[in-house]
């Protein structure tokens, strides 16, 4: 009698632990697993992770406060900031902040943009936040394909790559971003280059160690990424510090190495003949279309000058000619922006890297 | 009058048989990084009468809203993480001094954010657990646990876009880990019918090399980091004409290791922990067990940014059916009747 009692109870027990445990898609208990590459991604599914804090853990700013040069007391020289400059006005985002919050959706002139940065790949780009003719902000969807950022638009809830500059998921899948130029680098570059400047304030909403870099030795171990990526390429450090530039789909990169000098590079990147301005003393690095300027040679005596052309075009930081016959005109652009080398041999496949002339 | 009187130290020595039981509750996970369940807990099984069988069921409940950076908790966090569990537990006494046990968990994991809540439930890792007692007398009592996590539970659960989630909202890990525990029991601590334990336990973890990958061939590399904790508590039996109560009132410290990604030492996980355990076991029977019990965090030192524990509570059923010729009652007797003055 007692041992039917103790079976009896074991029974119930299992049943009960059983009974209610429906089978989940996607689980080794079903045949209905997604393959990679579902129609639905534009890149392949599997490879697209889960970084934890769920979507919107890590909290955008979506409404930025700002402080003059003058009270930033939470920055050391040697800090990165991630620049925008429109119309003559500027704003900094110090990688400080955006380390914590990855997004910040603001407005700088008559643009609106979604200021993306990715601490894991070290790429900060500034995206228009007009998308197949609808305005959105972007928030952090929590998910990372090659180990980068993925931002979701509010508006349809659709999720893109930051680098692969599109969308990857979701009712816009395949449109493509807009970006803005942005120049990265060094908070005492910074408020040399732009002293009335204003800087984004720790006063976030949120309570965050601004201070603590949240990634421990990520930034500097070479042997360290967090996620899977699709492919290493190995021909640079990992996390040496690259310009990336693009024109349409294909892209050079030019480590921070080539401009031990201060030097402007002409030179040539999908036919297109660019101009990369850089200096790794004054940690910045910035490229625009050429647009016929001839004998430009590098002159940091008055920033934010960088540059002047044989006959006597000044070029500020920003690329607008400040004086001289082109005056006033705003170079164009490529999309360019800075990152870890791993991350443009991983999304470019054997992406060029000038050697150097 | 002598029948009643055996009687009640029958239910004496039962109850304080069912104090160890209710005990094994000192070795709970805290965190919700813990796929696979409440890995570490419950990794004593019981030692008393030869052929005994004791069965019984967890439900706990984990808070987990507390964001901390190194050792300052922060604010305004937009996500909140939460976990239930049930766990099954069954021990059988082989002998004197041995035992084996197993533990099959259900485990429910949520993260929420101002935009979306995300659940996934399923089976957790089954744990086959064997003890050897190497000291058991009247006083004192050293059993030595070793088990061995099997991967049983679901390490697929995905979000609505098919994705599979991170490592620790899954129910189970996806590898064979090894525990290893060491528990001390003191009766009659400084006064009768005081009961001190202590338990350490050791969890060695092992590398899931295809996470999230059912085919196997890629996937994210990712081990969850080994951790060891020592928890001790005190309990005290109180006598209600024929039932008992035993509060109890512990601390535990844990320390666990940085998990792996990729095989490097992932940031922003690992850390210690220092929490205060409370606890309240009514047995109105022999064989009927209940306890309800919690975990309040005192202090942590982790390793970058974490969310972590802010609160645990359960309860705790057992119930045990002797099977063979109980040890040593009438010597059980003689200790139950100066417990019972």
């Amino acid at each position: 009698m007692r041992l039917l009692s103790i079976c009896l109870s074991l029974l119930i027990i299992i049943s009960i632990g059983c009974k209610d445990e429906d089978p989940i898609p996607g689980s080794v208990f079903t045949d209905t697993i997604p393959p990679a590459g579902t129609p639905s991604w534009l890149i392949p599914s599997n490879e697209v992770f889960d970084g934890g804090p769920g979507k919107d853990g890590i909290p955008s700013i979506d409404n930025p406060s700002f402080v003059p040069v003058s009270e930033v007391t939470f920055l050391d020289d040697d800090d990165l900031v991630v620049g925008m400059v429109r119309n003559g006005m500027a704003k900094a985002y110090p990688h400080a902040i955006l380390d914590w919050h990855e997004i910040v959706n603001d407005q700088l002139a008559n643009s609106t943009f979604a200021l993306t940065y990715c601490p894991l790949t070290g790429t900060g780009i500034a995206w228009d936040q007009l998308v197949d003719g609808i305005v959105t902000s972007f928030g952090v969807s929590g998910k990372l394909y090659n180990t980068n950022l993925m931002p979701y638009d509010r508006e349809t809830d659709s999720y893109w790559s930051q680098m692969g500059l599109k969308c990857v998921n979701g009712q816009l899948v395949g449109a493509q971003i807009n970006t803005l130029p942005t120049i990265e680098t060094s908070w005492k570059t910074w408020k040399t280059l732009y002293p009335d400047s204003r800087v984004m304030s720790t006063k976030t909403g949120y309570s965050r160690n601004y201070d603590v870099y949240p990634y421990g030795g990520y930034k500097s171990d070479h042997d360290q990424l967090i996620f899977p990526v699709s492919f290493l390429d190995d021909r640079l450090p990992a996390k040496e510090r690259v310009l990336g530039v693009f024109v349409e789909e294909k892209g050079k990169v030019y480590s921070i190495n080539a401009f031990e000098n201060p030097q402007v590079i002409v030179d040539e990147v999908n036919g297109e003949e660019v101009l990369i301005f850089g200096s790794k003393a004054d940690n910045f690095m910035v490229a625009f279309l050429r647009e016929g300027l001839e004998g430009v040679s590098m002159d940091l005596s008055e920033l934010p000058i960088i540059a002047k052309s044989e006959d006597g075009n000044a070029i500020s930081i920003s690329g607008e000619i400040v004086s001289g016959p082109m005056l006033g005109k705003q170079l164009a652009s490529p999309v360019s922006y800075i990152g870890f080398w791993f991350a443009f041999g991983t999304f470019h496949s054997q992406i060029e890297i000038f050697k150097g002339s | 009058m002598n029948m009643l009187l055996l009687e009640m130290k029958y239910m004496l020595r039962t109850s304080i048989f069912i104090i160890l039981l209710s005990q094994i509750g000192l070795v709970r996970s805290q965190t919700c990084c813990s796929a696979g369940a409440p890995i570490s807990s419950a990794i004593d099984v019981m030692t008393g009468d030869p052929k005994a069988l004791s069965l019984q069921l967890y439900y706990e409940y984990k808070s987990v809203n507390r964001l901390v950076s190194d050792n300052l908790v922060l604010k305004n966090d937009p996500r909140s993480r939460s976990g239930s569990s049930l766990l099954f537990k069954g021990d059988y006494t082989l002998s004197d001094r041995w035992a084996i046990g197993l533990i099959l968990p259900m485990v429910s994991q949520r993260r929420k954010t101002v935009s979306q809540t995300e659940d996934a439930t399923g089976l957790g890792d089954l744990t086959l657990l064997s003890q050897y007692s190497a000291l058991s007398d009247e006083l004192w009592q050293l059993n030595l646990t070793a088990g061995v996590k099997i991967p049983t539970g679901m390490d697929l659960h995905r979000d609505d876009n098919e994705i599979v989630l991170s490592p620790d909202m899954q129910s189970g890990s996806g590898t064979y880990d090894l525990l290893f525990g060491m528990g001390l029991v003191k009766r009659d601590l400084l006064m009768p019918r005081l009961t001190n334990q202590t338990v350490f336990s050791y969890r060695h973890n092992t590398t899931n090399n295809h996470f999230g990958d059912p085919s196997k061939m890629k996937g994210r590399v990712f081990k969850f980091g080994n951790e060891a904790q020592i928890a001790t508590s005190l309990s005290y039996l109180l006598v209600f004409e024929k039932w008992f109560l035993i509060p109890d009132l512990g601390a535990r410290f844990r320390t666990v290791k940085a998990n792996e990604e990729q095989g490097l030492a992932a940031p922003n996980s690992g850390g210690n922990w220092t929490s205060l355990l409370l606890g309240v076991g009514i047995y109105p029977s022999d064989r009927y067990g209940l306890r309800l019990f919690s975990e309040i965090p005192l202090s942590q030192s982790l390793f970058g940014l974490q969310i972590t524990t802010d609160v645990i509570l359960g309860v705790h059923l057992s119930t045990n059916f002797a099977m063979g010729k109980p040890k040593n009652r009438e010597n059980r007797f003689l200790d139950s009747k100066t417990s019972m003055q």
